[in-house]
């Protein structure tokens, strides 16, 4: 068939017709993205509302991991995506956000994820925990006591707790159904019986309101006793794995252990932070390049800040 | 940037929603807004929650009064299709009252207990004080008291509902005694305040 | 003092992603057009497009050239990119009968109906360096142009629509749609997909919208491998046919051409073309036994957008491979004997948790990358277990 025999054919007319009122109307469209940006806080508002619809059920089921259809976005996976996801779908106008990696306001990625945010959701931002309404988190929970009005949200790697012992999501969402637990334990026994303690440095395993054993990303043991009856919320978002979870306020999480062998946090060995002199923080260690010589500071480099300044907040465990 | 008013009104109501399952018994107050995009004005509140979670994606259905008429409105608001009792995502008890009706309702596999339903009661009134004065009909009270324990709740809490019936509490208990299955419920009431019970909490009645 | 050095970074990565740009555009060439990429480039930009899930030649062309050929990142930008579009509909499931042509062949039979085309392929080109590319210019170009056009009249035109190679075995009854099922969802599918796989579109269901769950659907894989890294499905398809597998392949039919893109029209009801998209479509047949124990052949489907022969070929293995009768997970215990353990040995490519889990390349890349960030905090948390366990098994502390 020629063309001018083709355009003639009625069919094909309509078609063109049609296909020119799409690019017009796609032309148009194109001018909103260009010329107005992006939707507010980013991903669109019927994906929003599916993570928000997974939210609440992740809250209703503590600790249980709630599949969710999750979007690519401008940050690489693995980068903090299941995090941000969830701070989109939960961000408005009047919070203000913190965003921590390894305890630090000023790491690369942490600067990099805040730029994201307050670029697409027009949020103030802080480096204070206790001024923050949502803190988004990449390995460490902070210091300052969380009160309840505040939301921690925590970025997740491998979200299965139980996938260290078995490969398959099949057979570990069966193990999580059913509550069996059994080749957990035994992990933890062979571990035992080979170091002569539990060998598991971060991400160590919790049981969350006595049912389900749950990942809590891979913040030091440190931080795991602030997840116990806490006053604050925790969502924790994996976006590569497309999973949430969380664990509301005033809820049991326990680590796995022994009651011969204990759960410990990590062991500062007296050590004290040189620029702060806290004694009572999760402490990085600093080689000097000069001397070889170890020296510490806080991780938490907000609150390093107020206890220079004298005025920081409450401490754990009081 | 675009922000536009429901983009607006949902932030603020699924914080509100995220708070209240956060905290089992806790009463919220929702915000007012005066301006309302669909001609349903009596219930606007209700329409706000939904507007937040409802759309193409899941089902829903309606139990009580004005059944037609909700589901419509529901319907053409959010593009969300109606559903079997047994199969929808978002049951809406329009009464305060579902007579076992909910215990048809999804709640969910042990491998996917999330796709147990969520059931929105929409109730006359939600206080955590006792209604005052006291509401009393033929000598019974009218308001009913809860105690509720569980996850997001430090120790217990005490909260009054009018408009809801003792009974409908035992048919929540009794689709919720296989945690983790179940469903996980909001009330709503006249006042714009929000409430709600997830299947993780522990119920008593007085 | 290293660690130190990653913090206070608001500085350092705005001037890292300026020394990015500059390292694009320090050269004295012109400037690469977009336009260039897309036409000259073409392979690439059909494989990023089907990587990155979106089919828009322009916007891969400029992804190719703000990632300096990354097709890694390309593809992310436009897999980022694609989140941010509206849903404005779905277009109706089209057959491939309808293409387009511009290349078809199949590697079963001599002779096929419609016959053999075929079009544009290295397949039959000497892999040898063509020196003259050094010094291309558009004289050159019209040169060969008028050179290859001189004397031809109006060619016969390429029919509309092609008989499918399979249908003669179908037609004869040799032929079982797939192992597992015999239309679209397998009985086993999950409940959660059963109660949700009813709105969007019914039976089909969406990768974008819900995460994958076991035994996943075959729509569900096909999505995934459709948009699935080209060089790790080729990894996983290579295994299965050099001898981690069992699938012994022929190519029935792979097609190149355009077909259209069909929506409902939003009034009237009736199918409307809006567009066409440029597809690779691969069907392999393999033999398999039914449980009566008569041999059939099977089907392994693969289609792409773009030209991505590989691509398309490793899909239709895979496809096919997922399907083995009782497929065994890769993580099961072989038997005590030799034979034995080879026989119940697992096979990855027909994992289908293993191959639909591990063959994004937005997923894997990302993931292996982030290791790049910082890691202090547990990797102090490691330390501390560490020296714990040296102290208790009695080696001395070095500090």
């Amino acid at each position: 068939m020629k063309l001018k025999e083709w355009i003639a054919n009625k069919e094909h007319k309509d078609n063109i017709r049609h296909l020119s009122a799409c690019n017009a109307q796609a032309e148009k469209s194109e001018v909103r993205h260009k010329f107005s940006g992006y939707n507010f806080a980013f991903i669109d508002e019927g994906s929003k509302r599916e993570i928000r619809r997974k939210l609440l059920k992740a809250i209703a089921i503590p600790g249980y991991q709630v599949p969710f259809g999750s979007r690519e976005l401008p940050i690489a996976s693995g980068w903090g995506t299941g995090g941000l996801q969830i701070t989109f779908s939960i961000i408005g106008t009047e919070d203000i956000l913190k965003v921590i990696d390894q305890g630090c306001d000023g790491s690369v990625n942490a600067v990099n994820i805040k730029k994201l945010i307050s670029k697409v959701a027009e949020v103030r931002t802080t480096i204070d925990t206790h001024e923050a309404t949502i803190i988004q988190t990449r390995h460490r929970i902070p210091e300052e006591r969380m009160r309840e009005d505040q939301i921690l949200v925590l970025q997740v790697p491998l979200p299965e707790a139980l996938r260290r012992i078995e490969p398959s999501e099949v057979e570990t969402r069966r193990m999580h159904a059913e509550a069996d637990y059994s080749l957990m334990w035994l992990y933890l026994y062979e571990d035992i019986v080979k170091f002569k303690e539990i060998s598991i440095a971060s991400r160590y395993p919790v049981m969350v309101g006595g049912r389900y054993i749950m990942d809590p990303s891979p913040v030091p043991r440190w931080d795991v006793p602030k997840l116990h009856m806490a006053d604050t919320l925790y969502l924790f978002g994996a976006g590569r794995e497309k999973r949430i979870y969380a664990i509301p306020p005033y809820t049991k999480v326990e680590p796995l252990e022994f009651e011969d062998f204990k759960f410990r946090i990590e062991d500062f060995k007296g050590e004290s932070c040189m620029r702060c002199g806290s004694k009572d923080t999760f402490l990085d260690e600093i080689i000097d390049d000069a001397t070889g010589r170890r020296t510490y500071l806080c991780s938490d480099t907000g609150y390093c800040d107020k206890v220079l300044e004298g005025k920081e907040g409450k401490y754990y465990g009081d | 940037m675009q922000i536009n008013d429901e983009t607006f009104i949902t932030q603020k109501t699924f914080r509100a929603l995220l708070q209240a399952m956060s905290h089992p018994g806790r009463v919220y107050q929702l915000e007012q807004k005066t301006e309302v995009r669909s001609q349903i004005t009596d219930k606007y509140n209700l329409f706000s929650v939904l507007q937040t979670l409802l759309d193409h994606e899941v089902g829903f259905c309606v139990i009580g009064k004005e059944k037609e008429y909700l589901k419509s409105n529901i319907s053409e608001l959010t593009g969300c299709p109606v559903k079997d009792i047994s199969d929808a995502d978002f049951i809406i008890v329009s009464d305060g009252e579902s007579n076992g009706e909910i215990l048809k309702a999804k709640k969910g596999s042990l491998e996917y207990p999330d796709t147990g339903a969520t059931v929105i009661y929409s109730i006359r009134s939600l206080s955590q004080i006792p209604p005052y004065p006291p509401l009393v009909k033929g000598g019974i009270r009218g308001d009913l008291k809860l105690t509720l324990k569980g996850p997001g709740i430090n120790g217990e809490i005490s909260l009054f509902l009018v408009g809801v019936s003792k009974k409908e509490f035992h048919y929540l208990k009794e689709i919720n005694s296989e945690y983790p299955l179940g469903i996980d419920s909001v009330f709503i009431d006249s006042a714009n305040r929000i409430m709600c019970i997830p299947r993780s909490t522990r119920i008593e009645v007085r | 003092m290293g660690y130190v050095a990653v913090k206070g970074g608001t500085e350092a990565i705005e001037n890292a992603a300026m020394f990015l740009n500059y390292e694009r555009i320090k050269g004295n060439s012109e400037p690469l057009r977009v336009e260039q990429i897309k036409e000259q480039l073409y392979l690439l930009v059909d494989r990023v497009m089907g990587e990155g899930s979106l089919y828009a030649p322009e916007l891969a062309a400029l992804v190719i050239k703000q990632s300096a050929g990354d097709t890694f990142e390309a593809a992310f930008m436009l897999r980022a990119y694609r989140t941010t579009l509206p849903r404005v509909g779905y277009s109706i499931p089209q057959s491939t009968k309808e293409m387009r042509v511009i290349r078809r062949i199949s590697a079963a039979f001599k002779d096929i109906p419609g016959g053999q085309i075929l079009g544009t392929t290295p397949d039959y080109t000497l892999r040898l360096l063509d020196f003259e590319l050094l010094n291309d210019t558009s004289e050159k170009r019209e040169s060969f142009i008028r050179g290859l056009f001189n004397g031809i009249d109006a060619a016969p035109p390429i029919p509309d629509s092609f008989p499918k190679v399979i249908e003669v075995l179908r037609n004869e009854g040799l032929l079982i749609e797939s192992v597992s099922s015999q239309n679209g969802l397998p009985a086993c599918l999950p409940e959660r997909v059963r109660s949700q796989s009813g709105n969007a579109q019914a039976g089909i269901f969406d990768i974008t919208r819900q995460s994958l769950t076991f035994p996943a659907p075959r729509s569900a894989a096909m999505q995934t491998m459709a948009r699935g890294e080209t060089g790790g499905m080729l990894l996983l398809a290579y295994s299965n046919i050099r001898g981690y597998g069992d699938i012994h392949p022929f190519l029935g039919e792979m097609r190149v051409g355009y077909i259209p893109v069909k929506i409902k029209h939003p009034l009237t009801g009736e199918p409307y073309t809006v567009g066409e998209v440029k597809v690779t479509e691969a069907e392999i047949i393999a033999r398999f036994t039914i449980k009566d124990g008569s041999p059939k052949f099977t089907l392994g489907y693969g289609l792409c957008f773009g030209h991505n022969e590989t691509k398309a070929i490793t899909m239709a293995i895979l496809d096919r491979a997922m399907q083995s009768a009782e497929p065994k997970p890769v993580t099961e215990v072989p038997s005590i004997t030799a034979f034995e353990g080879r026989l119940n040995r697992g096979m990855p490519s027909e994992d289908q948790e293993f191959v639909l889990y591990h063959l994004d390349g937005i997923e894997s890349m990302g993931f292996c990358n982030h290791w790049k960030l910082p890691h202090y905090v547990t990797f102090q948390s490691d330390l501390d277990r560490l020296k714990k366990a040296q102290q208790e098994s009695g080696v001395k502390n070095e500090t």
